[in-house]
Formats: structure tokens, sequence, C-alpha cells
């Protein structure tokens, strides 16, 4: 399989009169990290809700694998084998941490159209949703519900619902961001980890992060791509530095 | 996980089918025969309620149509009977059939709306089945059909109202069974799941609108057969089955009993139905009382009566 895992040609996208995405091209190598930064607003959460589906880009085409995927339902593009952690946590209010990762496991391995048995004594769903929640450290919490976890934990149980359907690429948007310093080093060591098995883009703004993480670096101003390049690439880019890095951010 | 599985919760379910259970004969001992027909008449609303609650409660999708899948199963029920009864092995199985065909058309169109769209989009196919049948000659307009008899099943004489009602109580059990076991199973918790977030779990893989489809489908073959088995009870077929008025009847059955769980829906039909027939008695305003008596279960117990009685809160 060569060729980019992912690969953005010309993707634009407009709310009203406001440009958003422009022009955007990017291509993700298998097994690559590549890590989207850039300002706020300046259009990587749009980006990604293109690349997902959830928004139809005004222009451009969106390939995963050499396959067009610009117009194939959210749902769809999912079940290729990408998968996405939200930067404000969409979780299901009503459902515990072991129900939201058995309903992941169980979205990985197809459909939910079985009528007799039940999810919660499932060996099929229960084994691997349990190995996810040790993996992120949320084994004490299985039968919280979301509106009690802390912030913390549902950015963890975004992380582990994303990896839960066994994607080959992953979408994180800002995975670190209001964690503690011990969870964020936690996170970036997972992520390291992750890397060797699939293709990863990072949304963050944690730059000693992404600049410890990432094999590649694009960086978004205004909707449009300023530059993309190895991390010792971007640090040196004038125009970057000027524009966003030399900025506090 | 669910409110059923909780201790109180099976206590009060299994004191109130014991109750049902010994129902006929104690209405005998208390002289109150005539209660039975109006206990028959709560079980097989109940059915509907359920039905309801299947797409309403766990599905999240408010629909006021429902009277269109009985009306159509009482309708299948009514015509198939013009020429004598026939067996219900045929008119049964039919009248479920063509309301889950009318459930897959309606809702391949309606699902793709959200909200009050939604609710008001389903009370539109419903009155459209409320005109057809209305005004169809054959289906005798606004006047209906009346039946010469039930329906007929082998070993069972319908025509005993205790056979009739131990058989309405056998479906409504085994349905409540159904319904608890899809529930808790994959298709179950994806339906949930759609209610609380559907574009999440289109975001993991799952296509919600199938399942939400099939959901809507199975909710209206259930009504269809509480058609059926309300077309057999009175033995006759009105027109005001397909009225939206009674679409509003079955929901507010599911919010008084508790939305989203088993049990509640069932109890909703027997309160409303039952408080009905007294209030009747002593004053025809009775929607008067009713109505006030309703939005104080809904302000003061939230999610319904079933999580009120059976002691503890609903699953939400
Ligand atoms: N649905 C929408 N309608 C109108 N404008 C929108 C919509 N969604 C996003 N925008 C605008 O698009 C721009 C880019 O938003 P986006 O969320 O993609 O930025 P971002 O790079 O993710 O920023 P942040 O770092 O703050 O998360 C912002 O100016 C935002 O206000
Ligand atoms: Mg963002």
């Amino acid at each position: 399989m060569s060729g980019p895992v992912l690969q953005l040609a010309g993707v634009g996208r407009s709310f009203g009169g406001l440009q958003v995405c422009h022009g955007i091209d990017l291509a993700l190598e298998e097994g690559e990290l590549h890590a989207l930064i850039g300002p706020n607003g300046a259009g990587k959460t749009t980006l990604l809700d293109i690349i997902t589906g959830l928004l139809a880009a005004d222009s451009g085409r969106i390939f995963f694998r050499g396959r067009d995927i610009s117009r194939l339902p959210v749902h769809r593009r999912a079940r290729l084998g990408m998968a996405r952690s939200f930067q404000v946590s969409s979780l299901l209010p009503s459902f515990t941490v072991r129900e939201h990762l058995a309903l992941a496991v169980l979205a990985g391995q197809g459909s939910g159209y079985r009528f007799w048995r039940p999810v919660a004594s499932d060996p099929a769903l229960q084994e691997p949703a349990g190995e996810l929640m040790a993996r992120v450290g949320l084994m004490e919490r299985a039968g919280v519900r979301v509106e009690a976890l802390a912030h913390g934990e549902r950015r963890l149980l975004e992380i582990a619902m994303a990896l839960a359907t066994g994607p080959e690429l992953l979408l994180l948007d800002e995975p670190m961001a209001g964690l503690g310093p011990a969870s964020a080093r936690e996170l970036a060591g997972m992520i390291r980890r992750l890397k060797a098995s699939l293709t990863i883009l990072l949304v963050e703004h944690d730059m000693k992060a992404v600049f410890a993480l990432a094999d590649r670096i694009t960086v978004l101003v205004r909707g449009e791509v300023m530059a993309t390049g190895r991390p010792e690439e971007i640090r040196n880019h004038g125009k970057v530095q000027e524009a966003y890095l030399g900025s506090p951010c | 996980m669910a409110a059923e599985t909780t201790r109180s919760g099976l206590v009060f379910c299994g004191g109130c089918f014991l109750l049902l259970l010994v129902l006929p004969p104690l209405l005998d001992l208390a002289g109150q025969q005539y209660l039975l027909s109006l206990a028959c008449r709560a079980l097989i609303y109940g059915l509907a309620a359920s039905s309801l609650n299947l797409i309403l409660g766990y599905g999240g999708m408010v629909s006021l149509g429902h009277a269109a899948f009985v009306g159509i199963g009482a309708y299948t029920v009514g015509i198939l009977a013009r020429s004598g009864p026939g067996s219900g092995l045929v008119a049964w199985p039919l009248a479920v059939v063509l309301a889950m065909l009318f459930a897959l058309l309606t809702g391949a169109v309606s699902l793709r709306t959200r909200g009050m769209h939604f609710i008001m989009i389903t009370l539109a196919f419903a009155q459209m089945v409320y005109f057809f049948f209305t005004s169809l000659e054959t289906c005798g307009g606004t006047d209906g059909i009346p039946l010469s008899g039930r329906n007929l099943l082998p070993g069972l004489d319908l025509n005993d109202d205790r056979v009739f009602y131990y058989l309405c109580l056998g479906l409504l059990t085994l349905l409540l069974f159904l319904l608890h076991r899809l529930i808790h199973a994959r298709f179950g918790r994806v339906l949930v799941g759609s209610r609380e977030n559907e574009q999440r779990l289109q975001v993991l893989g799952l296509a919600t609108f199938g399942h939400r489809l099939l959901a809507y489908c199975l909710a209206g073959g259930i009504a269809g057969l509480a058609g059926a088995l309300l077309a057999n009870l009175g033995e006759y077929v009105s027109p005001s089955m397909l009225h939206w008025t009674r679409s509003g009847e079955i929901m507010v059955m599911v919010l008084l009993g508790g939305t989203g769980t088993l049990a509640g829906p069932v109890l909703g039909a027997f309160v409303l139905l039952f408080l009905e027939d007294y209030l009747a008695m002593y004053t025809e305003h009775w929607m008067a009382i009713l109505g006030p008596v309703l939005i104080l279960v809904v302000l003061f117990a939230r999610g319904g009566l079933y999580p009120l009685l059976a002691g503890h809160g609903r699953q939400r």
C-alpha cells in the first residue's frame, strides 16, 4: 500500500461570507504523526469536521487510501478506518464510561443489528472495553456517568472511544487541552506508542508536545496552509515565527 | 443498568403481573365484570403505548402519528371480516405487516427531519390515513365497520371475554419481554445512543438512520397488532381509532407512566383509561379534571409514575 493514507486537495469551506478553509492541500503518509497547528479560529476543527464528513466542503476533494470519499456519509468514512476525538467532549449523557466504550467497540465490529444478547454481558464487547479503560486509566470510573466525570476524564474517554474502533487513521482535536501536567505527559506517551501502529493527525496547542511528537507539522493561519515541514523546518520558518510561534498561544 | 433490573422495579412489575393474572376471577367475585373489558382495553393500549415508547422513550423520536398504525391494524381486521369472521392467523399478521410497511414508507421520509418538524410530519401522515379510510365507502366511511364476531384462533374461543383477556395479557407480556431483550442488546444500545448524540455514533461508524428506521417499523408493527386486537375487543372498527387525538392519548400514556421505562407505558395506559372511566361517571367534563392531574404528574413526578411507584429514578 503506497501513497498517502489521507489526502486533501484544494479543500475550502466558508460560512456565509467568512472563508474558514481555503484551498487546503494536505497529505498524511502511512504511519506518520502529522500535527496541525495554528492560532485560535484558524480553521483546524472545521478541517477535521470536513475530513470526517460532519461538514461538507464547498470545494476540493478528500481521498482515503486513494479513494475519493468527498461524498461519503459520516459513518461510511468511519467504517473505512478513521476515528476522531472531539475538542469539546461529545459524549452520551446517560451512558457510563463502560457503556460508552462497549458502544464504541460495537461500532468498530460493524453493525448494531443484534437483538437478543445483552451488551452488558457480552464478552466480545466488554473485554475490549475493559482493556481500553485500563489503557487510559479509567478502570475505577467504569460505572460512572459522564456528567459525574471530571473534565480530564472526559478527554481520556474521548481518546479511548476513538481507539475502540481500531482505526488506521486517528484524528485528535486538542487531546491535551484541560489535562493536568501529569495526565498530559501520560497521554503524550500513549500517542507516541500509537505512532507505531497508525497514522495520526494531531491538532494541538501544546507546542512542547507537538514538537516532541510530530514527524511533520502543518501550520494553518486564517484558513490557509502557511507551511508544512519537519519540526525543525517549522521552528526556523520565518513567517511562521512571526505569525504564530512568536505570539503567545 | 435499566430501571427494570433493580429489585424494587422487579417486585413492582411482578406484583402488577400477578394482579392482572387474577383480575378476571377477582372482578367476578366483586360483581364488576364490566371492568374486564376496560382492563382488556388498557392491556391493548399498553401494547400501543409500549410501541410508542420504543421510538419515543428509547429512540427520542416524538411521533404524533401513532394512531395511524393502530388504525391500519384495525381496518385490516375490519375489511377482512366483511365476509364473516376469518382466522386471526391471517388477519393479525397482515395487520402487523401493513402497519410496518406504512411505517417503512413514512419513516423513510419523516426520520430525515428533527424536533418539531418530525412531530408535524408524523401528524400529517396520520391525518392522510384518517381521511383515506373515512372517505372510502368500502370502509364504512365515517360510520366505521361493525364486525360480526371476533377472529378465529385454533383452540381458543376469542368470543369468551376471559380467553380474549388472557390472550391480550400473554401477548403484552411476551412483547415486553422481547422489548426488554432488544433494549439491552446491541440494537437497543445503538437506538438509545442515537437519542443522546446521534452524530457521535455516526462518527464511530454506526448507521444510525437504519437503526432508527427499523425501530420505527417495529413500533408500527406492534401498534398495528394493538389495532387488530382493539377491533376484536369492541367488535367494531371506528374511524376515531385513527383520529389524531388518539395519537395524543397514547403519548400521554407514555409520558404519564414513564418514558424510557419498560413497564411505565402500560401503567400509564391503565391509569389514564381507568381514571377516564371513573371521572366520566361523575361529570362529562372529565377532561377538565384529568388535564390538571396530568400536568401535576408531569411537574412533580418527572419521568412519570412508574419510577415514582417502583421507587427509583428513571433510566435516563
Ligand atoms: N458553524 C459555523 N458557523 C459560522 N462560523 C463558524 C462555524 N464553525 C466555525 N466557524 C468559524 O470558523 C472559524 C474557524 O473555526 P474553528 O473552530 O475551525 O477554529 P480552530 O482552528 O479549531 O480554533 P481553536 O484553536 O480555537 O479550536 C472561526 O472563526 C469560527 O468562528
Ligand atoms: Mg478547534
